[in-house]
């Protein structure tokens, strides 16, 4: 790993980071380091924000890499383009648990990372979607006005909705793991800065021609203390969720609302089978096998088996969970998924002392193993 | 009828050693208790968590995953993977407050009869003095 090297972004109106981002985005795309890049984007009609691969620089009017939102998570998006060889050169920018999935989803072999230059954002959280999308539409420049607040008060501008637990919870503000990452916290004042992490990164930003800068001075002191506020979060978050929503009978009551829509599974970036055995025919019970569970139990939920979709994906996909929150955002029927995941996935990924989308390095914990090890009890 | 109060345990068995030393067992005419139902996998480290999840929401008051010793696998290594699968049905188990001790890993060669009847035996013995699997009360899941 390179030591990284600052860059200054193109020099903008105060604040202004979309404009910075965008000036950036254009550079690259100019210099013919990348061909094409996903970019969040305000869509043409309506205020929400979405991932758009851009391959005409007009279409990146509308670019809002401050956007409070994340409809879908990125990192499958990524693994997407990334699958076969694209046969053009490819960037995106992306949040950190965006980047974290798509790590996850390189090393079970869906993605490729040395196809794709990621820019990566410090990442302040993000709004539920429909929320989101209502104050925007009735406040000019709302990503702005969030982006300000947060880096200058530390808190929501005023009538904002309200940030996801997740993301209140999320011990990784900064890409790390990106080729560039572009820095907020702690950049207020000093204009914005890029980060080459990777000779890639670095090779990239000199293409689009930005001088060297230093990283600015007050951004360890913010980072320390905005990751410190979120650990205290998680800490009590998942404390709480351990007694009150993890003990079966107490699971069972959250879960009582479900109504194995499959939601959950289906926005994860991480659930990374390409069919569900959920969707498969061993799931497809006769008739009779329904009136037999009646019988022998004496009463029968339906839809039926519902605890077992949930614990199937925990024991799935809960060592390569990123604590990204889209299952509860998907949940039509306000079930607190991540949250139990997350508190599930913190144990299972401590068993193995392995930490979701931290590194390209360590395999996957249920593909590998040692010989000695966790002896049989 | 009154439900039973034997417990219930559901084996998975790989079909080279486990599965083999129970029929030693057999053969040998060796008696352990009759609570078991065993499912011949070709290897533990082709069993999927999800099927062991199964059997304790079906009611299972103990699930047993036999395979061969470390080193002895058929497979080269799938008892290893098996056995990163076990722990994290433990921790599955433990933070969701079911007793992980109702699920057990053994190895078990061909050769070894004589410990698949004592294996069953003691596991028995624990389940009741456990009592049944609280899972069972939530009957309708």
């Amino acid at each position: 790993m390179m030591p990284a090297e600052a860059f200054q972004l193109p020099q903008q109106e105060k604040g202004d980071l979309a404009g910075a981002v965008e000036a950036l985005c254009k550079s690259l795309l100019e210099s013919k380091a990348l061909e094409l890049m996903m970019v969040p984007r305000r869509l043409p009609h309506g205020s929400m924000v979405q991932h758009v691969l851009v391959k005409d620089m007009k279409a990146l009017e509308g670019l809002d890499p401050a956007a409070p939102v994340m409809l879908v998570n990125g990192g499958t998006l990524l693994a997407r383009l990334s699958r076969q060889d694209p046969g053009a050169s490819l960037g995106a920018i992306l949040r950190p648990c965006e980047i974290r999935a798509f790590v996850e989803l390189v090393k079970l072999h869906q993605g490729d990372r040395e196809r794709v230059l990621i820019l990566g954002l410090d990442c302040l959280g993000t709004m539920e979607p429909t929320q989101f999308e209502s104050w925007a539409e009735k406040t000019p420049q709302a990503s702005r006005l969030f982006l300000e607040s947060m880096l200058e008060q530390g808190n929501l501008p005023e009538g904002a909705p309200g940030i996801r637990t997740c993301c209140q919870a999320c011990e990784y503000p900064t890409a790390q793991g990106a080729d560039i990452q572009l820095l907020l916290l702690g950049a207020q004042g000093t204009g914005w800065i890029a980060l080459a992490s990777t000779e890639k990164g670095k090779q990239a930003l000199e293409a689009a021609g930005l001088k060297p800068a230093v990283v600015p001075e007050g951004r360890e002191a913010a980072l320390q203390e905005l990751v410190s506020k979120r650990e205290n979060f998680r800490d009590s978050l998942l404390g709480q969720v351990d007694s009150e929503l993890l003990p079966l009978e107490k699971l069972l009551g959250e879960l009582s609302r479900c109504i194995n829509c499959y939601n959950c599974r289906d926005v994860c970036p991480v659930c990374y089978c390409k069919s569900c055995v959920m969707d498969s025919s061993t799931m497809e019970h006769p008739s009779y096998q329904y009136i037999r569970w009646a019988k022998r139990k004496g009463a029968v939920k339906m839809p039926a088996e519902t605890l077992f979709y949930h614990m199937t994906r925990m024991a799935h996909m809960s060592t390569s969970c990123v604590g990204c929150g889209q299952c509860s955002s998907a949940c039509p029927m306000g079930i607190r998924v991540a949250e139990i995941f997350r508190a599930v996935a913190r144990r299972t990924q401590a068993s193995f002392n392995y930490v979701a989308g931290r590194s390209l390095e360590e395999p996957l914990p249920l593909a590998t193993f040692r010989e000695e090890e966790l002896e049989p009890r | 009828m009154q439900p039973s109060t034997e417990p219930r345990i559901i084996a998975f068995l790989c079909n080279w050693c486990t599965y083999a030393g129970a029929d030693l067992a057999g053969t040998a005419r060796m008696t352990y208790p009759a609570n078991v139902r065993t499912v011949r996998l070709m290897c533990t480290g082709s069993l999927d968590p999800m099927y062991v999840v199964k059997a304790f929401l079906e009611g299972a008051d103990g699930v047993l995953v036999g395979g061969c010793h470390p080193g002895d696998c058929h497979y080269t290594n799938g008892n290893f993977k098996a056995r990163r699968r076990v722990t994290l049905l433990w921790e599955i188990m433990d933070g969701l407050g079911l007793d992980r001790s109702r699920l057990w890993l053994r190895w078990i060669s061909a050769s070894e009869g004589g410990l698949f009847a004592q294996t069953i035996k003691e596991m028995v013995e624990s389940l009741k003095a456990k009592g049944p699997s609280p899972v069972k009360a939530q009957m309708i899941l």
